[in-house]
């Protein structure tokens, strides 16, 4: 089943959409749960309950506002940085994009190292400040108040930065894509 | 929120708002397909970030966990029926407790709706007291269960088209933390908007059995209002107030 049907066969909720839904994406998800989180089990607890949060509410999400994979991992993400944001353990990965030191990306076997070369290069383009903010926002899993605070910026000059940076980095993708 | 997110649209994809202003922004994406698809652009430029997250196989348990829940979500209703017709010992007790909340709450034309969930709720949790259940049900059925169980308060809704239906009521809790529309006789599909802290929400859209529609919805705080809308005009609606 292609992408568009299958949304809407989940949105119906039909048990064979949400078999598709979870095969096809089960990993990223998991993956980006515990990129956040730092723990395996613990980034399944939040896959399992981010997942059944749409499923049970699937009108939370609308077919125009794009593809239900990207949909799911920002479920899935934002699960998780409301997790970590309440546990006292987010200090140690703080303290390190506090202090500036480079983001570590880890080469794992699973890793497509073709897209994230292509991620990176992407990130490469913005301008520092810009690639800055993603960093922290995304990688670093702050809020927008973190960030101005930490940058010593206006919120209103984070806001415009992420927004920028994420639409040039869309921009670079679809041209790629092409 | 009424205006559109500007660049807040892209903070949200990045999971960089508070939950306060998250949740502003999801009761805005219920109304504005515009800033749903520049909130969907966002997402997708954020889900392609994931791919530099290093990738890890997820445990066959979770698999069978997370199916294993999503199939007893989608028939929570039909199982906890079943045990009403399967318990004939319980039988007694729960017709008594949905005479009396048919009694004092509801009107005779969707009476028999409102005081089956009663029923088939009251009967759960007296099983789940029993631990009968509990083996049975997943944790978001006991959750159900116990929640609506507890008690409630009942408005009636008034009609603004009276074609558009014959009756509606809604059942909710006090601390806001459910509601449950019932529509006696609806002429089309319905939608319900909750109103929570000045902000129209989107609660989904009303199913029907038979010559009834109904909606359960799980909600986050105490909605003063509601209104029912087909093809985007209100058709019916209603305060709600709440014990202090």
């Amino acid at each position: 089943m292609s992408a568009e049907p299958l949304a809407a066969a989940f949105i119906a909720r039909r048990p064979e959409a949400f078999e598709q839904v979870y095969t096809r994406n089960a990993v990223e998800l998991v993956s980006v749960a515990r990129y956040i989180l730092g723990d395996a089990a613990a980034a399944e607890d939040c896959v399992h309950d981010a997942l059944l949060r749409v499923w049970r509410t699937p009108q939370s999400y609308r077919p125009e506002r794009g593809s239900l994979r990207a949909f799911l991992i920002a479920c899935v993400r934002n699960e998780a940085l409301s997790q970590r944001r309440s546990v006292a353990r987010r200090q140690e990965r703080e303290r390190k994009v506090t202090e500036g030191a480079p983001l570590e990306f880890v080469d794992e076997p699973m890793l497509d190292r073709s897209d994230a070369e292509r991620v990176r290069a992407a990130l490469g383009q913005l301008p520092v400040e810009q690639r800055l903010t993603i960093e922290l926002a995304y990688y670093g899993g702050r809020t927008q108040r973190e960030i101005a605070a930490q940058l010593g910026v206006p919120l209103g000059t984070i806001k415009s930065r992420a927004a920028l940076a994420l639409k040039k980095l869309g921009q670079l993708g679809d041209a790629e894509d092409k | 929120m009424n205006q559109h997110l500007g660049d807040d649209a892209e903070l949200y994809a990045l999971g960089s708002l508070e939950s306060e202003e998250r949740d502003a922004v999801d009761a805005h994406l219920a109304v504005c397909a515009e800033c749903s698809q520049r909130v969907g652009a966002a997402e997708e430029t954020v889900a392609r970030l994931a791919s530099v997250v290093p990738h890890i196989e997820p445990s066959p348990e979770l698999g069978t966990r997370i199916r294993a829940a999503a199939a007893t979500l989608r028939s929570e209703s039909s199982s906890l029926k079943r045990f009403v017709v399967s318990s004939s010992g319980m039988r007694r007790s729960a017709k008594h407790v949905a005479r009396e909340q048919a009694r004092r709450a509801l009107l005779p034309v969707w009476a028999a709706v409102a005081a089956s969930l009663v029923l088939i709720v009251a009967l759960g949790a007296a099983l789940v007291q029993s631990g009968r259940l509990k083996d049975q049900l997943q944790a978001d059925d006991l959750a159900l269960v116990h929640v609506v169980y507890g008690h409630f308060q009942h408005a009636p809704l008034t009609r603004r088209i009276p074609s558009a239906l014959a009756a509606a009521k809604v059942l909710y809790a006090n601390d806001g933390s459910w509601l449950y529309v019932v529509v006696d006789r609806p002429a089309g599909d319905l939608h319900l908007v909750e109103r929570v802290q000045g902000t129209d929400r989107d609660a989904g859209t009303l199913a029907r059995r038979g010559s009834v529609a109904t909606l359960f919805v799980r909600a986050a705080g105490r909605p003063a209002a509601i209104s029912l809308r087909a093809a985007g005009n209100i058709v019916a609606s209603a305060q709600l107030t709440y014990r202090q």
